[in-house]
């Protein structure tokens, strides 16, 4: 394939923006106050990036992540050297991490993404990465803008994840599940939520200090964790409280994900109950950090689970479902994760 | 078959994985015609292709399906720029094609026919052809072709 040196002068604050606007920004208006050239389609972009060289290109992720790879690849060839954001929705996360880490060839097909909703003004400066948003010139001024980025990831950091086990938080457990609740309203997908909390966890408090229940919640974290798959969304929600979201895998065939749906016993998807008894397995095998050797099998969870559309529309709806049904598994001895819906069943029966 | 010298006034955009059959035969055919060509895994880099290559005559070779993205898009893309694409039909998408057709797209039946519509294109833009081997090149003015002058052309 032929390469192409562009010969035009790079504007040095024009933003090559690329898809639905109302998508990615809380106030859409705000883009006609920047230096921007929306364009819908994504050929015409590339058109566009063929002609003339743009300061960065911003590109809001398509619903489907399979061609997105091929058109990013075709703009960074068309457009050497400008940097390119991709705006992802909080569910396009993974797709947006993978498309921004390094590929076979050592390019990564994008530089960099940012979480939407966003505010117009807080798009250009992260773009840009200064406030005036012109591209950095000198070396000073990239230390300044190096500092302030890394400044603005902590910041971001801080706001969607629990700073002691890593966890989101639960102001993204929600925002996320509300976003992935609208997207799968229109796919015919399922979204499963599960929430527990570590039994007797005040016990652990109370007797050990409250250092060792820190180190418990971070166990079961990390447990928890592992047992999911990379694109299930884990959160610490509460003192004690954890909730995890699971949804359709972006890249899972359709006609796999409807062969689950018709599981036998439940008509909740099999894949969360699965992690779920997982996870219970994991920690009956796990030994406590703090009781040593005796400590095995001590850490228990009780937990509910709750299923859209089945159990609510909403994500309010779901988790006060799956609170409900974590609350009746603590009245029935606790140890146990509990579905939604009567007569109460344990995932444990589940086969 | 003598070779021209390089056709370089004729530009080819071959769509399509060369694996394929059909682009594997186009690229021999070009190839054999020396005809400048690009081959691209998809029209997203073939759309910055044209753009690059505005002014000159630009013939898009590619299966339809692949060539018909983006709600057809491409095809407004390339009509806009003067660009000729030439289709392999699918049976498949017989409908879509006809919805297609008349805006700067021909289709041809058989990977084969790649050889007789480069042949008439070079002839008719240029005045050299592989088998006069004259190494002049005039192009002419109006090219590209209209829909009327390509099906008198090609024969349709």
């Amino acid at each position: 394939m032929e390469t192409h040196n562009s010969s035009s002068v790079k504007d040095s604050r024009n933003i090559l923006l690329i898809g639905d606007i109302n998508r990615a920004f809380s106030d859409a208006e705000g883009i006609k106050k920047l230096p921007c050239e929306v364009y819908t389609n994504m050929l015409d972009a590339i058109d566009a990036a063929a002609k003339k060289s743009f300061a960065a290109i911003a590109v809001i992720m398509p619903g489907a992540p399979a061609k997105i790879s091929s058109a990013l690849k075709a703009l960074r060839e068309f457009n050497a050297g400008t940097k390119i954001v991709l705006l992802a929705q909080m569910y396009e996360e993974p797709t947006a991490m993978q498309l921004t880490g390094l590929s076979s060839n050592g390019i990564a097909p994008a530089d960099n993404y940012l979480i939407c909703p966003i505010q117009t003004k807080k798009f250009y400066e992260s773009v840009f990465g200064t406030r005036t948003g012109r591209p950095v010139q000198t070396a000073e001024a990239a230390a300044v803008d190096t500092d302030q980025q890394e400044k603005i990831r902590m910041l971001e950091k801080l706001a969607t994840e629990d700073e002691l086990t890593g966890l989101k938080n639960r102001r993204y457990i929600w925002e996320f599940s509300r976003q992935i609740i609208e997207r799968t309203r229109k796919t015919n997908g399922r979204v499963t939520l599960l929430v527990f909390d570590i039994d007797n966890f005040k016990h652990y408090n109370d007797v050990y200090g409250h250092s060792a229940g820190d180190k418990v919640l971070k166990q079961a974290a990390v447990l928890m964790r592992r047992c999911c798959r990379q694109h299930d969304v884990v959160g610490r929600i509460g003192g004690d409280e954890f909730a995890v979201v699971f949804w359709d895998d972006p890249q899972r065939k359709t006609a796999e994900a409807a062969e689950e749906r018709r599981s036998a016993m439940t008509d909740h998807p099999t894949e969360a109950i699965f992690i779920a008894k997982r996870f219970r397995k994991a920690l009956e095998k796990t030994e406590l950090h703090l009781l040593g050797p005796e400590g095995k099998g001590v850490l228990t969870i009780s937990g509910g689970l709750s299923s859209f559309p089945r159990d609510g529309s909403t994500i309010q709806q779901l988790f006060t479902q799956a609170d409900k049904a974590l609350l009746e598994a603590k009245r029935s001895g606790k140890n146990r994760i509990y579905l939604v819906g009567k007569p109460q069943n344990d995932i444990a029966d589940i086969e | 078959m003598k070779k021209s010298n390089f056709n370089q006034n004729l530009h080819a955009i071959v769509v399509g994985s060369s694996t394929d059959e059909f682009i594997y035969y186009t690229l021999k055919v070009l190839s054999n015609y020396e005809v400048d060509f690009v081959v691209c895994e998809n029209v997203y880099p073939a759309v910055g292709h044209l753009a690059r290559n505005t002014g000159r005559n630009v013939l898009v070779i590619g299966r339809f399906g692949q060539l018909n993205r983006e709600k057809g898009r491409f095809f407004h893309i390339a009509g806009e720029k003067g660009s000729l694409c030439c289709c392999l039909a699918e049976a498949c998408s017989a409908q879509n094609q006809k919805a297609a057709a008349g805006t700067g797209i021909f289709f041809i039946n058989e990977a084969a026919e790649i050889k007789g519509v480069v042949e008439k294109l070079l002839a008719k833009s240029l005045s050299c052809s592989p088998e006069n081997n004259r190494t002049s090149f005039s192009v002419k003015k109006d090219f590209p072709v209209t829909k009327a002058e390509l099906d008198a052309l090609l024969g349709v």
